[in-house]
């Protein structure tokens, strides 16, 4: 008998893809509300996007249930931040605590992969990505999930930033309008559903201006 | 010729050789194509119970020499000094396995395929979703193979084995149809592709719904890949398997007409292609009965582009050019003028 192998493992996929855009003075956050594991949908009505705080927003996409404890601990340490600073914290401030996070558990960690969007103290906007351990970058724009090898090159042809080590530095973020970054990200998903299976059924996308947060609905493929 | 020098390392090469010096004219004192070896031993080989063939193909080839025949390109094998079949290959897939190179994935069509019976004959249902792992490679291929005037065949699995198979047997079927002069049946197709399958122990990996009309009256079957099959009054095979056969299960009955059947099929389908991620977009169906057949490419369509935008994207021409740089090639061949044409 051939030497057995434990084949239990603690992580599973349940797909999607998520997306963020950082405007002069807006940004756009967006994912697809599809649940699925191997090659069944579990629910086509789930939120993939949390509020963490009044200007900060985080879709994820990967293992949801490591996802669901990664915003709980988040929202509890954002709790205690307001109850000692009297203020709400500041995105960057978020994205560095997302980041410590994650590394805590850098030898088993959360299996979500993270966009972070929102507005920094200026009211510009921002968007950080991560890895699953931690790693983050501020970024003008990016893709996480199933279907970000297909919506990045888009994303990198109609938005191209410059790159960060240039000097003097440049500014990261899109000289688009939010209608237009909006329309482009409902084309993005559009796209994406056609050639991955683990993106559709509805987009959820999560507007952060000056005057508030706006949540918009989309119909995407149901096959 | 050095067919006298094979290695006989089975009874089975002993045969194959003794077939090779019976065609060896004894009248006219000609040494035997090479290519015609080859085809004496293949279907020698083809014909053998034992399933290991690879093994005796390549034992009695390598030890074969073709040496200094005219006209013939110099395609002398590597001959390996133990003879036999040289499994280094496998040692470096799995050398190459473990260190994470894993063998590329081939082109799946999880699938959702029906077929079923019905008052004047069989209906078949096919999604048109090709994937490969989790990218749609083909949004609308045909998953409904042609194999003969009165039989189609739903194919699921790796699309170049159904591909194939489905047209090999067509074609065999076909020069039966010549060979008898009589409509070809199902059962023959059935056997053909049975027998082709259980020989390659289910490597050819395809799952078929086979379905016709011939003299004997409708019939459905299905095929799996290790060689089995079943004969049904409906039938669901892929991943969306379940899901299709959830609503046959309720809704089926005999003597069903045909409208009733065509929309009993687009349900069942339509159930694999919104509940199961791998199959999807447009819906296939085949109708055949005695009269004829006929194929409703894209019966059904449920799944447009959710989104297109008005204006369009334009998309820069270009890459950047950073830095052009020119080096001129250096001569390195030599003109000769005036030298002989082509020596012979």
């Amino acid at each position: 008998m051939p030497k057995q192998q434990a084949n239990w493992s603690p992580y599973d996929n349940n797909g999607g893809s998520c997306v963020a855009i950082a405007g002069a003075d807006y940004c756009v956050i967006a994912a697809d509300t599809r649940m699925s594991t191997g090659y069944n949908i579990l629910t086509r009505d789930y939120s993939k996007i949390c509020k963490l705080a009044d200007k900060c927003v985080m879709a994820s996409s990967g293992f949801q249930a490591d996802v669901k404890a990664l915003q709980k601990h988040l929202a509890a340490r954002h709790l205690i931040y307001q109850h000692q600073h009297n203020k709400q914290m500041s995105c960057p401030a978020m994205a560095q605590l997302l980041s410590n996070t994650l590394y805590y558990k850098r030898f088993f960690p959360y299996y979500s992969f993270n966009v972070l969007g929102g507005l920094d103290n200026e009211g510009k906007g921002c968007v950080f990505t991560y890895d699953a351990v931690g790693s983050y970058e501020k970024v003008g724009y990016s893709s996480q999930g199933s279907g970000s090898t297909l919506i990045m090159p888009f994303l990198d042809n109609q938005l191209k930033s410059p790159s960060p080590l240039l000097l003097p530095v440049q500014d990261a973020v899109t000289p688009l309008a939010e209608a237009e970054a909006v329309d482009l990200v409902k084309t993005v998903f559009a796209s994406a559903s056609e050639r991955d299976i683990y993106t559709g059924d509805k987009l959820e996308i999560v507007v952060i201006n000056a005057d508030g947060i706006r949540r918009e609905y989309m119909d995407l493929r149901k096959d | 010729m050095a067919v006298e020098q094979a290695n006989l390392c089975t009874p089975q090469d002993a045969a194959v050789v003794r077939t090779l010096r019976v065609f060896r004219d004894p009248h006219v004192d000609r040494e035997l194509e090479p290519a015609t070896v080859l085809i004496i031993i293949t279907k020698h080989v083809m014909s053998s119970p034992s399933l290991n063939f690879q093994t005796q193909i390549s034992g009695l080839i390598l030890s074969l020499s073709f040496s200094g025949q005219r006209n013939m390109s110099n395609s002398v094998i590597e001959v390996p000094p133990k003879g036999g079949f040289s499994f280094d290959l496998c040692k470096r897939n799995e050398m190459l396995a473990k260190k994470g190179v894993n063998p590329p994935s081939f082109r799946k069509t999880g699938t959702t395929i029906v077929g079923l019976v019905f008052q004047d004959g069989v209906i078949l249902g096919a999604d048109t979703r090709a994937t490969e792992g989790p990218i749609v490679c083909d949004k609308n291929c045909e998953k409904i193979h042609y194999m003969a005037p009165n039989i189609y065949c739903c194919g699921a699995g790796t699309a170049a084995d159904t591909e194939a198979v489905t047209d090999m047997v067509s074609s065999q079927l076909q020069l039966h149809r010549y060979h008898t002069g009589r409509e070809s049946r199902v059962v023959t197709a059935l056997t053909l592709l049975k027998r082709h399958l259980f020989n390659y122990q289910g490597h050819v990996s395809a799952a078929l719904v086979l379905g016709g009309v011939d003299v004997t009256g409708p019939h459905l079957h299905t095929i799996y890949p290790h060689g089995s099959t079943d004969t049904l009054p409906f039938a669901t095979m892929g991943s969306g398997s379940l899901a299709a056969m959830a609503v046959f299960e309720s809704k089926y009955k005999e003597g069903l007409t045909r409208n009733e059947g065509i929309e009993l099929v687009t349900e069942a389908i339509c159930s694999g292609i919104f509940n199961d991620l791998g199959s999807g977009s447009n819906v296939d169906v085949c109708v055949i009965t005695k009269g004829g057949k006929e194929y409703l490419r894209n019966h059904l369509q449920p799944n447009p582009r959710t989104y297109t935008n008005s204006k369009g994207y334009s998309f820069p021409k270009k890459t950047e050019v950073l830095l052009t740089k020119i080096i001129p090639l250096k001569e390195k061949v030599e003109i000769i003028e005036g030298g002989d044409a082509m020596e012979e």
